[in-house]
């Protein structure tokens, strides 16, 4: 390769949306390698990966609604409600239940969840915002209601090893994380659906006058969210063995941020999954090194914050949208 | 007279394309100086220098006689240059002397704003402009598109503007207003002013230009006074190179099966004027042009028999079976095709790429299983893109950064594509350059030879004269026609627009 095709490459990476995430996560790393004797170890990284997996498997659904030009807040809500549902179903079982019923109950119960937050915002014309915000408030009141606010054992066994444990060293449910990962970035980049979510958040009259049901493709958006929130839901539950009311509060939050993190645009239009996966990782790589420099769980939070805003803030420069 | 602004040697490359090359531009104070040019020719390029929406690679510009800095909008505007009409500067939510006065308000010596005194200059400086009708304390949201033009540009005359840049500021406008547009131009390049007029509309160019400057290919190609010799012809000829005989080749076919019957059929238009008893039928292999003056409904008569708009009253038949078409989803199952006269609002998803915005309409063409199969999707919009003349490599580029003309071509490819039996073109042509005008002409002409149906809903009388095979005309005592091609002139077609009937002595 001569030194102009180099230096090309270069360019086309620092331009690229994939170059911040990726400079963060090398710079942090290479810091906490420095500092920290612990960061630079296989168990380390098991741990990390076993940290982010629900996150990836729900950001990876924002990222499509959030490129559709949508947004869904009820998905931490969705993670709890799909779990005590599951538990429920488990517990009232003689045998405890089979692990393919649960799990079709789960994806049932995302997809309900997406439905209504779809119709809603398709059909009633409600802010997405406000709508998810609202149902985030009503999914998760019905999970305290139906379990009464306590935590459900007795999730059956089989279930349980479906979505936690390891293959070799991996933990399950990071490989679990990455197919969803793989088949997201494969339904928004080579699917007719993919196609019309990136329509649909770059300008949805085009679609209407050109005679899409957009309100159908909408809600189907929204299911897509809420199924793999559930999926999320059923590795948490999975990875507890216990079903709690209150799992997921703000994981609606760390999804957005590690969306936007990865270079989707906020307004919808353009979408990167692959650019989540790192937003992911980079959020999991700052938390865990956080951890093991002892930073206190208060600043923690403060430094997690603040560190998102400088990702997005640079990330909005960047793709300041075009002079028109 | 004194040169106002002086543009030399100007160079801008945008990645490897050259949009220009080698630029000269002087403007003299008291002229209205026509910029022409196909659309890519590097007109906005250049006007975009010289407002400081970019930065030039190479060059010099003076400002009357003085080496100016232009590195940001500011910066123009400080030295009394910039864009007219610029939508974006005035507040809707504001009143006109709100507006007019925005930034550079008058205050009195408690340092409050004086609004009476505001409210005066504001008054005398429309009165001054022929606009005294204006009244300073309304709404400028709620003034038409014209006025609020004219409210622009006495904002930037309180802003201390010497150079005015026009970018087809007519497009919008009745031929009244224009003509009210055009006796403010004058006003103000009398006062010493300059005026730089773009517009496709080489009528006007030559009615209000004191002298022209020509671009082709980031070029000068000409500079010229307007004297009475100089005709359209001799412009276009400069714009594109070579001369063109027929600016809308057509060719007739023999009409086939009816495709649309719309009968008796009622609407809203967009002011809340209630148009009603519209009927015509299109016919396949057929061109029927539906004409009127701007704001008269033509669109929204489009849109209502596309289910965008609410049909009260009336059927619409397709194929001769009545269809309840209430939403675009429906109208295009039953083969309709809309072609919107908004297309950077409507048409396209301009950050997206061309080619995926030609096959939007057509995905369960390059689509198995809702996977979508890349190469058949290359294929297919390298097929039609070469079809219209369109550059192979701008099917991967942005909608956005496409010149009118291909933005245009990329909406028709789009219905192309989805086999549309029925096609709506809504102001086809409109803001796009003569060369690109021809072709999608040609290509109108091309469609309706492969039996398909075709309607255009334009105010451009040359336009519909030159494409439509049957002409009906919409105006404000209601819908008249049809009448067959040749049996109505320019004369004729102008005096039924406005209303007077009976002008044409032919009809129906």
């Amino acid at each position: 390769m001569n030194k102009s095709r180099v230096k090309q490459k270069t360019k086309e990476f620092f331009s690229s949306v994939y170059s911040g995430p990726i400079i963060a996560i090398l710079v942090i790393g290479l810091f906490l390698t420095i500092f920290s004797p612990q960061f630079l170890k296989v168990s380390n990284f098991v741990n990390i990966s076993n940290q982010i997996a629900i996150n990836i498997i729900i950001a990876v659904g924002m990222t499509i609604l959030i490129t559709s030009g949508g947004i869904d807040l009820s998905v931490g809500a969705n993670v709890a409600l799909t779990g005590v549902i599951i538990a429920l179903y488990f517990r009232a079982m003689p045998e405890g239940g089979s692990p393919l019923v649960g799990i079709l109950i789960g994806l049932g119960i995302g997809a309900l969840l997406g439905l209504i937050n779809g119709v809603v915002v398709a059909y009633l014309k409600a802010p997405p915002f406000i709508t998810t915000l609202g149902t985030m408030g009503v999914y998760r009141g019905f999970a305290l209601v139906l379990s009464g606010g306590r935590p459900l054992m007795g999730i059956n066994e089989n279930f349980v090893h479906i979505f936690s444990g390891f293959i070799g060293a991996m933990p399950r449910q990071f490989l679990i994380a990455l197919l969803f990962t793989g088949m997201g970035a494969f339904i928004l980049n080579r699917t007719s659906v993919g196609r019309i979510a990136q329509c649909m958040g770059g300008n949805e009259r085009t679609l209407r006058v050109s005679g899409i049901p957009v309100e159908l493709y909408k809600i189907l958006m929204y299911m897509i969210t809420g199924i793999l929130a559930a999926l999320a839901g059923m590795v948490l539950t999975s990875m507890m063995a216990v079903a709690e009311p209150i799992a997921g509060q703000f994981y609606e939050l760390d999804a957005v941020a590690v969306v936007v993190m990865g270079g989707t645009l906020l307004q919808g239009g353009k979408g990167t999954v692959f650019g989540t996966l790192l937003g992911a990782i980079l959020l999991g790589v700052m938390r865990n090194g956080l951890n093991m420099l002892g930073v206190p769980a208060n600043y923690q939070q403060l430094f997690v914050g603040l560190i998102i805003m400088i990702a997005v803030i640079s990330g909005s420069r960047r793709k300041s949208p075009a002079q028109l | 007279m004194n040169k106002l602004v002086e543009m030399i040697s100007l160079k801008k490359n945008f990645g490897g394309i050259k949009a220009l090359q080698q630029v000269d531009l002087t403007i003299n104070s008291g002229e209205v100086h026509g910029l022409l040019g196909e659309n890519g020719a590097g007109k906005s390029t250049l006007m975009r220098i010289l407002c400081g929406l970019e930065v030039p690679d190479e060059g010099v510009i003076r400002i009357e006689g003085a080496e100016a800095e232009i590195q940001k909008p500011s910066d123009a505007q400080s030295l009394g240059v910039g864009m007219i009409p610029q939508e974006l500067i005035l507040v809707d939510g504001m009143t006109v002397y709100e507006n007019i006065f925005l930034g550079y308000e008058i205050r009195n010596t408690l340092g409050l704003l004086d609004q009476m005194r505001m409210r005066s200059r504001a008054r005398e400086l429309l009165q001054s402009l022929g606009s005294g009708d204006i009244d300073p304390d309304s709404f400028v949201g709620l003034l038409p598109k014209a006025e609020q033009q004219i409210v622009a540009i006495a904002r930037r005359i309180i802003q201390g503007g010497k150079v005015f840049v026009m970018d087809e500021p007519t497009s919008a406008l009745t031929e009244k207003e224009t003509e009210k547009l055009f006796s403010i131009i004058r006003k103000i390049c009398d006062a010493g002013n300059a005026v730089v007029f773009i517009s496709h509309r080489l009528e006007e160019v030559l009615e209000i230009c004191d002298c022209f400057t020509i671009l082709r290919d980031g070029k000068n190609v000409a500079s010229l006074r307007n004297i009475p010799e100089i005709t359209k012809k001799d412009l276009i000829a400069h714009m594109i190179g070579n001369d063109i005989d027929e600016e809308f080749p057509h060719t007739v076919t023999t009409p086939g099966d009816t495709l649309l019957e719309v009968e008796d059929i009622s609407f809203m238009t967009s002011q809340g004027r209630r148009v009603e008893h519209v009927g015509f039928t299109v016919c396949a292999g057929e061109v029927v042009g539906i004409t009127g003056l701007v704001g008269v409904g033509k669109t929204e008569l489009a849109q209502t028999i596309m289910g965008l708009r609410k049909n009260s009253g009336g059927r619409i038949l397709i194929k001769g079976k009545e269809q309840h078409i209430g939403s675009p989803v429906k109208a295009v199952k039953n083969g309709l095709g809309y072609v919107t006269e908004d297309r950077r609002g409507e048409g396209l998803v301009l950050g997206l790429k061309s080619l995926y915005n030609m096959t939007l309409g057509a995905l369960s063409r390059i689509v198995r299983v809702m996977v979508i199969k890349l190469s058949r999707e290359k294929k297919l919009g390298l097929e039609y893109s070469s079809q219209l003349n369109m550059k192979p490599e701008y099917i991967n580029m942005e909608a956005q950064k496409l010149s009118g003309g291909n933005q245009q071509k990329v909406v028709v490819i789009r219905q192309m594509m989805g086999d549309s039996e029925v096609i709506l073109f809504d102001e086809p042509t409109k803001g796009i350059d003569v060369g690109a005008k021809a072709e999608i002409a040609r290509l109108i002409s091309s469609l309706s030879s492969e039996h398909k149906g075709i309607c255009i809903f334009s105010s451009e009388p040359r336009e519909i004269l030159g494409v439509s095979d049957r002409i009906y005309v919409l105006n404000n005592q209601g819908f008249v026609g049809p009448f067959r091609r040749g049996e109505l002139d320019y004369k004729k077609l102008m005096a039924i627009e406005f209303g007077d009937t009976n002008a044409a002595g032919v009809g129906v």
